[in-house]
């Protein structure tokens, strides 16, 4: 039976490479060519790659340890859900995943309309070699499909750290994200052949790369999420070289959808915006490349093998190659006269673009660095949280400066005093409010302040430029997409900053009977016991939260033993109130008399969270409006 | 009277010494990143070794030592690695001042776009 499997399995991938190639090959020689074809193909690769990814999941769900990838991501006393997710948490079946979520955006954008034909077939053609050369390198290099001859009785499993609810759906969302962006571009590439990339281009760009985005936010965002809750270390961003991996393509991705917005707008920045779509693909391939490569220490790091990152490496070189010579032989073709005032919204738009490209080699550097100097010097590095934190928060100060004034500017010369004039009562209402927060609150550190400030300016001018009346006191439609995105971020940025001041720790060691404090609150130690699950076994506290003698909460902190395969983790227990978390967390006993639990306040998170969700709905919004808002001014 | 007033005094003194030296031990802890660990600090951790080097820094804060000795003391011991933020050196400058350098290459550009 796993016999057929093995045969019917890879005859699809081969199927799919043969198929892409066709696809290719037809469209480049264009005589041939005829529009059914196309989509036919289309679907042969939509179905085979489909297909066999059920097929994966389906050998997972039996637990067919014939199978390589099953037998050493896998165990047949795992719960359901874990094996279905176990999948794609491994190299060769997120691979999979990735090119299923590939295949079926091009399937999607080879069906849709009113897009020029000459102009889509390109596209396709690059999406196709793009299929043929992710496929090539899942059947050739990281085949999930590959039989053992040994006839295990039972698997090696899934790392328990993985096995995670959030963490089933975060590398999906995390993909539609990075894959979205290789259809911008296709389509950034089909710009420069046509050599029309204008008004018409920006309109099909952007449902795609609003979409794009707003997946990979929230990728981020759960990612962030799960290691808040579950790596129990209390924070929710490390500055871990995976997290920057996908932070990367984020940030030129932002600067991108704003660019697209300025080109269906005004017709200009064309050749900057055809750099920032292939930049925005690049970093995507290179978050994959740093993922699977090995060569960061990280628990994002599930396979290692020198030859997959090599042939990545060699990817990402050859579209850069292609991508950027096909660019300095079009790009003065493409180029509008760029006709905009000093100030005025697009010049703010264009300072935030470089801003954004600031904080990117900020990244890049921070990441890459102690990489470099390990290579070429032999001499270890580290770059932690404090380099980034340095250097981009006063970045951020200018950037939520021009975010909060270029959409109140024209899009011709604006004199900039009228418009401070003009939003007077908002900047003294936001003065005075962190006034009064940093006296309250003792918040004397400039860089904060500032930060707060602009970030409060942000918030309330977003949030009053959405609520607007004509003179019948009528709602008018305002560009809600954007103001509840930016209002997001600034309630964001106002969340980080705050809870890096505010966080507040405490470590003990404790023993039953134990009384600790933490602020206005005391825990009591109330028992510890052994608990059996299914798949592992845990030694979980009983800390019983008082505040002024009444009991307010029941924290369970826990420590697991899962014996497949044999790991060790601690379970955070977290209670969430809207201004701030409580966050226990108890580490393996020292000795057998007391155990190390840490605890820690933990201001603004949900708040965080809330900023977060804002800008992802945000970015849906902006996606789902087909054609931009034409300006009332 | 007075002699209870000057024990108090004392208490109260050493006490607020050894408050000051567990927040600067702390500080110091979050800054020394824990070797045998993934990325954590040792301040995060509670492997042995990172147990080791909190003990050693509380010792030597207590005996008078700045931040700045102790750092480098651990750094010739260990290297450049244990500090969790790279200090200025020739090894970093390319780290701590390119970003700067990109700013101020895209203000200019900007400006010079503008004017034309």
């Amino acid at each position: 039976m796993s016999l057929y499997i093995f045969y019917i399995s890879n005859f699809l991938l081969l199927l799919c490479l043969t198929a892409s190639l066709i696809q290719f090959g037809k469209i480049i020689n264009n005589k041939i060519f005829t529009r059914p074809g196309v989509i036919v193909l289309a679907y042969v690769q939509l179905i085979s790659i489909l297909l066999s990814f059920l097929i994966l999941i389906y050998l997972f769900l039996i637990s067919d340890f014939n199978f390589d990838l099953v037998y050493f991501n896998s165990h047949s006393e795992k719960p359901l859900i874990y094996k279905f997710s176990g999948v794609w948490g491994n190299h060769e079946g997120s691979m999979l995943l990735w090119i299923l979520i590939l295949v079926l955006f091009n399937f999607l954008f080879a069906l849709s309309r009113r897009i020029s034909e000459r102009f889509k077939e390109i596209t396709v053609a690059v999406q196709s070699i793009m299929i043929f050369g992710f496929v090539a390198f899942l059947f050739f290099l990281s085949n999930p499909f590959a039989l053992n001859q040994n006839n295990f009785f039972d698997g090696i499993g899934l790392n328990p750290i993985l096995q995670d609810p959030l963490l089933a759906i975060h590398p999906p969302v995390l993909y539609v994200g990075y894959v979205g962006f290789s259809l911008v571009f296709s389509l950034a590439i089909a710009g420069l052949i046509t050599k029309e990339v204008d008004q018409q281009w920006a309109s099909i760009v952007k449902p795609w790369v609003f979409s794009a985005w707003a997946f990979l936010t929230a990728g981020i965002a759960l990612g962030s999420f799960w290691a808040y809750y579950e790596l129990g270390w209390g924070g929710y961003w490390f500055w871990d070289p995976v997290e920057n991996a996908s932070l990367m393509p984020w940030i030129a991705a932002t600067a991108l959808i704003h660019c697209v917005l300025i080109l269906q707008k005004r017709n200009v920045m064309q050749s900057w915006t055809i750099i920032l779509a292939i930049l925005t693909f690049s970093l995507s391939l290179v978050g994959t490349f740093l993922v699977r490569s090995g060569i960061l220490n990280s628990v994002h790091t599930f396979a290692s093998d020198p030859g997959r990152g090599l042939f990545i490496l060699l990817f990402i070189f050859l579209i850069l190659v292609f991508s950027f010579s096909l660019f300095a032989y079009n790009s003065e073709k493409i180029n509008k006269i760029n006709s905009m005032g000093l100030v005025s919204r697009g010049t703010g738009i264009q300072v935030n673009n470089w801003l954004l490209i600031t904080i990117l080699t900020i990244v890049f550097l921070g990441t890459m660095y102690p990489l470099a100097t390990d290579l070429l010097l032999n001499k270890s590095l580290t770059v932690g949280p404090k380099y980034y934190s340095t250097t981009i928060a006063p970045i951020i100060i200018l950037f939520l400066f021009f975010m909060f004034i270029s959409p109140r500017l024209g899009w011709t010369d604006t004199k900039l005093y009228k418009i401070i004039i003009q939003m007077r009562y908002l900047i003294i209402t936001s003065l005075t409010i962190t006034l009064i927060i940093s006296l309250y609150f003792e918040l004397f550190n400039l860089t904060e302040i500032l930060i707060i400030f602009f970030s409060l300016l942000l918030v309330i001018s977003s949030v009053t430029a959405s609520i607007n009346f004509n003179k019948q006191n009528i709602l008018v439609r305002t560009n809600l997409g954007q103001n509840l995105a930016h209002a997001g971020f600034g309630i964001l940025m106002m969340a980080v900053v705050s809870n890096a001041v505010y966080s507040e720790e405490r470590i003990y060691n404790a023993k039953v009977g134990d009384n600790l404090q933490l602020q206005k609150y005391i825990f009591s130690f109330d028992k510890i016991e052994q608990v059996e699950e299914s798949n592992y076994n845990s030694l979980k506290a009983y800390f019983l939260m008082k505040k002024d003698g009444k009991l307010i909460d029941t924290f369970t902190p826990e420590i697991r033993f899962y014996s497949n395969p044999p790991t060790i983790t601690s379970e955070a227990s977290i209670l969430h109130k809207f201004f701030s978390d409580i966050y226990l967390v108890m580490n393996v006993p020292q000795d057998q008399q007391s155990i190390s639990v840490r605890m820690h306040i933990k201001p603004f998170m949900t708040i965080l969270w809330l900023g977060t969700l804002m800008i992802i709905i945000g970015g849906i919004i902006s996606a789902s409006i087909r054609i931009g808002r034409v300006d009332e001014k | 009277m007075i002699k209870t007033i000057k024990i108090f005094l004392l208490l109260f003194l050493l006490q607020s010494n050894t408050i000051a030296e567990d927040i600067r031990a702390i500080e110091l802890f979050k800054e020394v990143r824990c070797l045998v660990c993934q990325g954590q600090t040792i301040h995060e951790s509670n492997a042995e070794l990172a147990e080791d080097i909190k003990k050693l820094i509380r010792e030597k804060i207590s005996q008078g030592e700045t931040d700045h000795q102790i750092k480098e003391y651990l750094v010739e011991k260990y290297g450049d690695w244990i500090l969790m933020t790279p200090p200025f050196n020739s090894l970093t400058y390319i780290l701590w001042s390119f970003p700067f350098l990109i700013l101020i290459i895209g203000a200019f550009a900007i400006y010079r776009q503008k004017r034309s």
